[in-house]
């Protein structure tokens, strides 16, 4: 079966500065792909190439087959769903006429929001746990709820690919886990394809099938959670000392921070070169 | 491809994680809808919310009907505004008169005319004129003002603080100098040209792309339109009397002026530039959100930008060319209209037609008669009230 996502040695430029080079990878369809690396090593520029926002400078991206930079926004729109970190809410919006929003590329110009386009808004609202905020206005939200506003909007899209760009930077832990929760089922049981951004390592090993670690544009590596998260990979990419160790109960890696306490270096300023102050 | 429908719920860990805090906008600021709607921020619909009522979903998205009975709200609304403008003046005409007047006018049966030969003039070639204009002027300022800060996405953009009303004088008044007035389309045609030369000149020094903050569109809008009332106090200076009404009439607006073809004229453009604007109302209110976003929710936003910005440029084009620049109404009306209807443009491009006519016949009416028998310019009033708003809104968006 054709893979719903290939990347084919994508390179990126802004201006002068390259962001991404010979990137190759393939998403299939109703798998959940994470893409992981530090900040500026073009994560989100990636998603803005998949999503059509930016054009690949080399190489080839195809969605079912086909270029997004070549469709158009509302055919791609009908397709791939993006949630954002955040949004500005400026003028008074209700969590419903946001959520109903994700419903633009099913309308037609003059058409009004149908019982069916309700109702998918609602049953997305639900999933999300934001049903009762429905009349709300987004200004008087919480950093997580109005995530979750926005996750509601990605999902009334109904698209076949949703990309997450740090979709739980705001939520705290049990909501972290709902939405990679929802979002999986989801990719299990209707073959949604996410890919999704993230830094946190471990919820990526909990919830991806496969993970992209990225290093200054360039794939560093690509494979199952217990591939690609292993201590000498963070150490290569992060250069920090990390121990990944089993979960008990997943046995997919886990990994703990050591921060100053690491046994066998101790603090860079430990060893003698603390700044003379 | 899965369909929303089927979206599983979620394990719940415990009860409802939300405060039932209720903010929406209810009560007065949304009084009609509000009414409609169970009390929002209650927990609803939920099965295990034992010794609750389980009422509906709460409703808060937009009907055709609510704009319908919204439309018809403000149509009365604005049909008494015009009626108390009509019997107000320094002339004392009273309502039985004037109806009496209009319905023989119109050789309505069993009427006959009380009105004098001077009554007659003041109401047919003053105050009717005069009012026909406010709210079309009214009317196209505060269209402009709800794409302006739409599509800046700054609730403190408005035709004249952009700096769009003075290029758009500019323009007429080049066209009135230059003789091209006299070709048809050529004063509001010009007008609208020099409005959109100065929202694409906003744009461009408010910030390449994207995320254009707040204070640089407002600083490049004080720029263009220091820039463009220097040329209007030149080109007014250097012009004869004759051609030309005073430097006033352009600077600080006033409906005394306009000529009926003039009104009919910028009907014209109102009509077309509103058209547009309407059509592609759901557009904006996506782009409300951000311009990445709405790319990826399929709206096409360089064509929808463009097609918005003339359009608003169009309006305003017209409004200028017949009254001046009038401050400040762009700026009021919006923010009324989304306070008491929300922010779906759907329903706030016509309730803000509508009521920024009335807005405007109503600062017109006490323009003329609080110096009775001296007539002050409208554009003083909505100035006088504006600002202060202008301060207002600043402080709290702030």
């Amino acid at each position: 079966m054709m893979p719903i996502l290939e990347l084919e040695r994508i390179g990126f430029k802004y201006g002068e500065k390259r962001v991404l080079q010979d990137v190759t990878l393939t998403v299939e369809k109703g798998e959940f792909f994470g893409i992981l690396g530090p900040n500026g090593s073009g994560k989100s520029t990636l998603l803005n190439l998949i999503d059509g926002i930016r054009l690949p400078c080399e190489g080839e991206i195809r969605l079912k087959g086909i270029a997004p930079g070549t469709m158009k926004r509302m055919e791609l729109a009908r397709l791939v769903a993006v949630v954002p970190q955040g949004a500005s809410w400026v003028f008074p919006l209700t969590v419903e006429e946001v959520v109903l929003m994700g419903r633009t590329p099913h309308l037609s110009r003059f058409a009004f929001e149908s019982e069916k386009d309700l109702a998918v808004a609602r049953s997305a609202m639900e999933a999300t746990e934001i049903l009762l905020l429905a009349a709300r206005l987004m200004e008087t939200l919480s950093g997580g709820e109005r995530q979750r506003v926005l996750i509601a909007r990605a999902l009334a899209q109904e698209p076949e690919v949703i990309l997450l760009d740090e979709p739980t930077s705001s939520l705290d832990i049990a909501h972290q886990i709902r939405t990679f929760d929802l979002i999986r089922s989801l990719s299990r049981s209707a073959g949604l394809t996410v890919v999704s951004v993230t830094h946190d390592m471990n919820l990526a090993a909990l919830y991806c099938d496969r993970i992209a670690l990225l290093q200054e544009g360039r794939l560093h590596c690509l494979g199952r959670p217990g591939e690609v998260i292993t201590e000498s990979h963070i150490r290569e990419i992060y250069g920090v000392s990390v121990v990944v160790d089993h979960h008990p109960l997943t046995g997919l890696p886990r990994v703990s921070l050591l921060g100053s306490h690491s046994p066998s270096q101790g603090s860079r300023w430990e060893s003698g070169a603390a700044p003379q102050l | 491809m899965w369909k929303g429908g089927e979206i599983p719920p979620l394990p719940r860990s415990r009860e409802g994680n939300e405060s039932p805090k209720s903010h929406s906008r209810e009560g007065i600021a949304r009084g009609r809808r509000a009414s409609r709607r169970p009390e929002a921020g209650k927990p609803i619909h939920r099965k295990h919310t034992r010794g609750r009522k389980v009422l509906p979903h709460p409703v808060s998205h937009l009907t055709l009907i609510r704009i319908f009975r919204v439309c018809l709200l403000l149509l009365a609304f604005l049909a008494g505004v015009s009626v108390l403008s009509l019997v107000t003046g320094p002339a004392p005409i009273g309502i039985a008169a004037v109806f009496k007047g209009i319905l023989a006018a119109v050789h309505f049966p069993g009427v006959s005319d009380p009105l004098t030969g001077a009554e007659r003039t003041i109401l047919y070639s003053i105050r009717i004129p005069r009012i026909l204009l406010a709210g079309l002027v009214g009317a196209a300022l505060s269209c402009a003002g709800v794409v302006f800060q739409g599509l800046l996405r700054n609730p403190l953009a408005d035709p004249f603080v952009l700096g769009v009303s003075g290029g758009a004088a500019v323009g007429a008044i080049v066209a009135i100098v230059t003789g091209l007035g006299a070709l048809p389309f050529g004063i509001p045609g010009l007008a609208f040209t020099g409005g959109l030369l100065s929202i694409l000149l906003v744009w461009g020094l408010s910030g390449v792309t994207g995320d254009r903050r707040t204070d640089s569109t407002l600083l490049a809008g004080i720029i263009v339109n220091a820039f463009f009332s220097a040329l209007i106090m030149f080109l007014v200076s250097i012009t004869s009397g004759e051609q030309i009404h005073s430097v006033i009439f352009w600077l600080m607006g006033d409906l005394a002026m306009a000529g009926e073809k003039d009104i009919l004229l910028a009907a014209l453009f109102l009509v077309a530039g509103f058209a547009v604007m309407f059509l592609h109302a759901r557009d904006l209110n996506v782009i409300l959100t951000g311009e990445e976003t709405a790319l990826q929710l399929g709206i096409s936003v360089k064509r929808t930008r463009m097609l918005l910005l003339i359009s608003a440029s169009l309006v305003t084009g017209a409004a200028v060319s017949v009254s001046g620049i009038i401050g400040f109404v762009g700026l009021m009306v919006p923010h009324i209209v989304r306070m008491l209807f929300g922010s779906d443009h759907r329903l706030l491009l016509p309730a803000s037609l509508l009521f920024g006519g009335a807005f405007l016949m109503a600062a017109d009416t006490i323009a003329r008669i609080v110096l009775a028998p001296a007539e002050l310019p409208v554009g003083v009033v909505t100035a006088l009230c504006g600002a202060p708003y202008f301060a207002y809104l600043m402080k709290r968006s702030a």
